[in-house]
């Protein structure tokens, strides 16, 4: 009887393997069989001539050049405001905290990460509310609190990383540094924090992925189909992410479709090169330890 | 023949060290004269690190440590409340650390050019003003006998020295901070024999103007270095020697696994401070 | 007598600036969390103390007839989370297992090599994009495999369990590696294959590790907005069959804020959104417990 059992799992693991890639590529070779005809400077300004859509002349009215402005200011945003906390609370974590702060703060950065990314978009909204109750009344959702929502969502993968990396600057260098005298402030900054850069960049990167893919934030602190280029700080904004949910529910023509094929594969290929970026850095990172040890 | 106690450089009463409970050193009581290169020899495990790294207080950086006892520096520049490390003629630990420099068993360069590894130290931890560093990056380097090595290889990354050069860089980044003590653990077990003699001599050089402290781990190494010799054995130093001349290998032999004292050798046994 | 740590003295000033400009991005990151918390209880509280009628806690939502029921959303959300647990849980199983047991002697084949770089490529794809494929490709295979109009409790689910896997694979693998490998030494010098390690030895000693796999996994699927919106059909209802549309917490939050404003049908939204705060808190607490990692 065990061994039939045994047998059956194994016979379910090969199935698996071959199973789920078998899913998953099939899932992304339609879109790419779909959407990779479609990539081009078409696809970003349409009708409008690049040049003077870049330099914001022209509106972009069937091209995805807006929702790519977009995305582009909402992450540098994102990243602006998260890494000082982030990469900070992850320095302390392994640094500075006393095991009872560990316990602590780890428990709570642990319980944002496990946070449904929608929370995050409500508190803004709700934020917003707020602010209209009471000091505010014409308040409203827009790039910079959506930002600041997606700075939120991303501080765990931040802190996780950055609490990584100097948990990783091995003892020998933290003794040899004691023994010249540097006190632990400055031991942490002159010497330890240069030694982990890289890996708290791949952590970086990481968020910047988490950033750029996020939907559901957005959906609540601002984001609309047709804003054209972002008009400030404060002014609504298109995301590749939101435009492709707003096409496959709302599209007119077979036009419109293809560009969510387009918009589709091109955050695809975004979201792996930037996960292949992080691990590149992030290996180079355990390369230069290991061959030191 | 000096009398330890007379001019002491370094004193230990009663110390003790425990890593997790764990006792690694147990009521050691040491007078290291000054002048010349001090050894602490022993078999591995017999606490001769310790000891070592009690002088600097690096024990302290190490997780589940607790030390008992006192240690006192003596230097040209007055005494040094090394542990407990209270009252008016202590000073912080990066102060202490800064005047008695240590060089490690394996090369332990930071990741930085040959260069900041020497001017870092000098420039965060003892405030040196800018415009003399290079003056005194190149004195240390000079004194390390690497600078005519490394000259127009200031830029390079430390770590692509070769492993004798390593360490006279370690050597160099400590001299810089112009300590009153030098620490070496075992400074020469990483290296070939080439580069470990040129650092012997380099150390013997070096002794003639600030005392040196180190832990050996090889007897003929022990016999060309040592003006005074400090035997340890389950953390204790059983026997001290202060004069090695016409000692042989044979002799050190002996004394580490505890027999009867060589005739010519000076012991001292289980002295209380 | 004296302790080493007592006496340790502050290190030199030079520095602490530095100190307190870290301390400074703890105290912000902690003032964003806290602030999160304190506001989405703050703002669900009122729907409590209401209470009556058309509450949030009834189980129909007809916002015209001034109902604003969310229980069958809450229904839904652990339905779709429960039933993509099964087979994302099962999957992500075989495939660590499959993953970690190579048939010769420990090296990973290129095949294995390709599919565990698969596992993290999955990681980075963004459920937009898992939901735009299958809105084009998998419900229309269900609508015409099955019936129905394709958006339903099923195609949802489906992708769900794809969306967890990655998450369900590694932490298996970070749980269940280091103890195979502590036993595949001695294992192969009694003739058992990896393979039969893992099963006879390795996965009965695991049970926190694949209890937390599975709670983090469920976490991600009711944690989920995209799939469930763009998927599931989003019929303010309980779900009477695999097939049939249904609407998630999650969803139903992206649905309310587009559609409505204000009012009742807002006061649902807060509490949807305690009640993930809920679940979520929940589901870190038992993985805390088990001692696995997120």
């Amino acid at each position: 009887m065990r061994r039939f059992s045994f047998l059956v799992f194994r016979a379910l693991c090969t199935l698996c393997a071959v199973l789920v890639p078998c899913l998953v590529l099939v899932l992304m070779g339609y879109l790419f069989r779909r959407g990779l005809p479609e990539l081009g400077l078409d696809l970003l300004f349409g009708r409008a001539d690049p040049l003077d859509a870049v330099l914001g002349r022209v509106p972009v009215w069937d091209g995805l050049w807006p929702a790519c402005v977009g995305t582009f200011w909402l992450v540098v945003l994102t990243v602006l405001l998260a890494v000082f906390p982030g990469v900070g609370c992850g320095i302390y974590l392994s640094e500075l905290a006393s095991p009872r702060q560990k316990r602590i703060l780890g428990a709570a950065v642990d319980m944002l990460a496990g946070m449904p990314s929608i929370v995050m978009g409500l508190f803004g909204f709700m934020l917003i509310l707020l602010l209209r109750r009471t000091v505010l009344p014409d308040a409203n959702t827009g790039l910079l609190l959506a930002a600041g929502c997606l700075a939120l969502l991303v501080l765990p993968v931040l802190t996780a990383s950055a609490r990584e990396a100097m948990a990783a600057v091995p003892d020998s260098l933290r003794l040899a540094a004691a023994a010249c005298g540097f006190s632990r402030a400055q031991a942490l900054f002159h010497l330890f924090l240069p030694a982990a850069a890289r890996g708290i960049l791949g952590g970086v990167v990481l968020a910047v992925g988490r950033a750029a893919e996020d939907t559901a934030v957005i959906l609540f602190t601002g984001v609309v189909a047709n804003a054209g280029l972002p008009s400030g700080l404060l002014g609504k904004f298109e995301a590749l992410s939101f435009d492709i949910y707003y096409i496959s529910s709302q599209y007119q023509d077979q036009q419109e479709l293809l560009r969510g094929f387009g918009a589709a594969t091109l955050l695809l290929v975004i979201s792996c090169l930037l996960l292949a970026a992080a691990r590149v850095l992030e290996r180079g990172f355990r390369k230069k330890w290991q061959t030191k040890a | 023949m000096d009398n330890p106690a007379s001019s002491p450089v370094l004193l230990v009463r009663d110390l003790s060290v425990s890593f997790f409970d764990r006792p690694v050193l147990r009521q050691v009581n040491l007078a290291v004269p000054a002048g010349g290169i001090a050894v602490l020899v022993g078999r591995s495990g017999s606490g001769k690190t310790t000891l070592l790294r009690a002088v600097n207080r690096l024990n302290d950086e190490v997780a589940g440590c607790r030390t008992e006892g006192t240690v006192e520096l003596v230097t040209k520049r007055g005494r040094l409340n090394v542990f407990p490390g209270t009252g008016p003629d202590a000073v912080t630990l990066p102060e202490l650390r800064r005047r008695v420099g240590m060089v490690f068993q394996t090369p332990q360069v930071f990741p930085a050019s040959v260069f900041s590894n020497v001017a870092m130290p000098l420039a965060v931890a003892a405030g040196c003003p800018r415009s003399e560093l290079e003056d005194r990056v190149r004195d240390a380097l000079v004194r390390a006998d690497l600078w005519h090595e490394v000259e127009g290889r200031l830029a390079m990354s430390a770590e692509r020295l070769s492993g004798g050069q390593q360490q006279r860089l370690c050597l160099a980044r400590a001299l810089a901070l112009e300590p009153d003590v030098l620490l070496l653990d075992e400074p020469t077990a990483s290296l070939d024999v080439h580069a470990a003699r040129r650092v012997e001599e380099l150390l013997l050089e070096l002794a003639g103007r600030l005392p040196v402290i180190m832990v050996s781990h090889g007897l003929s190494q022990s016999l060309r270095l040592a003006s005074f010799l400090a035997v340890m054995e389950e953390g204790r130093v059983i026997r001290t020697v202060c004069d090695t001349s016409g000692m042989t290998e044979g002799d050190l032999e002996r004394l580490l696994d505890g027999e009867e004292k060589p005739c010519d050798a000076q012991t001292m046994r289980g002295k209380t401070a | 007598m004296r302790n080493a740590e007592v006496s340790i003295r502050p290190g030199g000033r030079s520095g602490e600036a530095g100190l307190a400009v870290i301390r400074l991005a703890v105290a912000l990151a902690m003032a964003g969390m806290v602030l999160l918390f304190l506001m989405v209880v703050a703002f669900a509280l009122p729907a409590f103390v209401q209470g009556g009628g058309g509450g949030p806690f009834s189980w129909s939502w007809a916002p015209g007839r001034g109902e604003f029921g969310i229980l069958p959303m809450v229904a839904g959300s652990l339905l779709a989370g429960t039933l993509a647990v099964v087979p994302g849980w099962i999957m992500g199983l075989c495939l660590c297992c499959w993953l970690m047991a190579p048939e010769c002697a420990g090296r990973p084949g290129p095949w294995r090599t390709l599919v565990g770089a698969l596992v993290r490529v999955m990681t980075a794809i963004p459920t937009v994009v898992y939901g735009f494929a299958a809105v084009f490709l998998l419900a229309p295979v269900i609508r015409t495999g099955l019936g129905g109009s394709g958006f339903s409790c099923l195609t949802a689910v489906i992708m769900l369990s794809v969306l967890m896997l990655p998450t369900v694979v590694l932490v298996l693998q970070a749980g269940l590696g280091p103890r195979l490998d502590a036993v595949a030494l001695t294992g192969a010098a009694m003739g058992l294959s990896r393979m039969e390690l893992l099963w006879h030895l390795v996965i009965p000693a695991s049970r926190g590790t694949l209890i937390s796999a599975a709670v983090l996994g469920f976490g991600r699927a009711v944690g989920d907005t995209m799939l469930p919106l763009m998927l599931a059909g989003n019929a303010p209802v309980m779900p009477s069959s695999l097939l049939s549309s249904m609407r998630t917490l999650t969803a139903h939050m992206a649905l309310v804020t587009s559609n409505e404003v204000g009012g009742a049908a807002y006061d649902s939204l807060f509490m949807a959104g305690l009640l993930l705060l809920v679940i979520n808190g929940a589901v870190s607490l038992v993985i805390r417990r088990l001692g696995g990692r997120a």
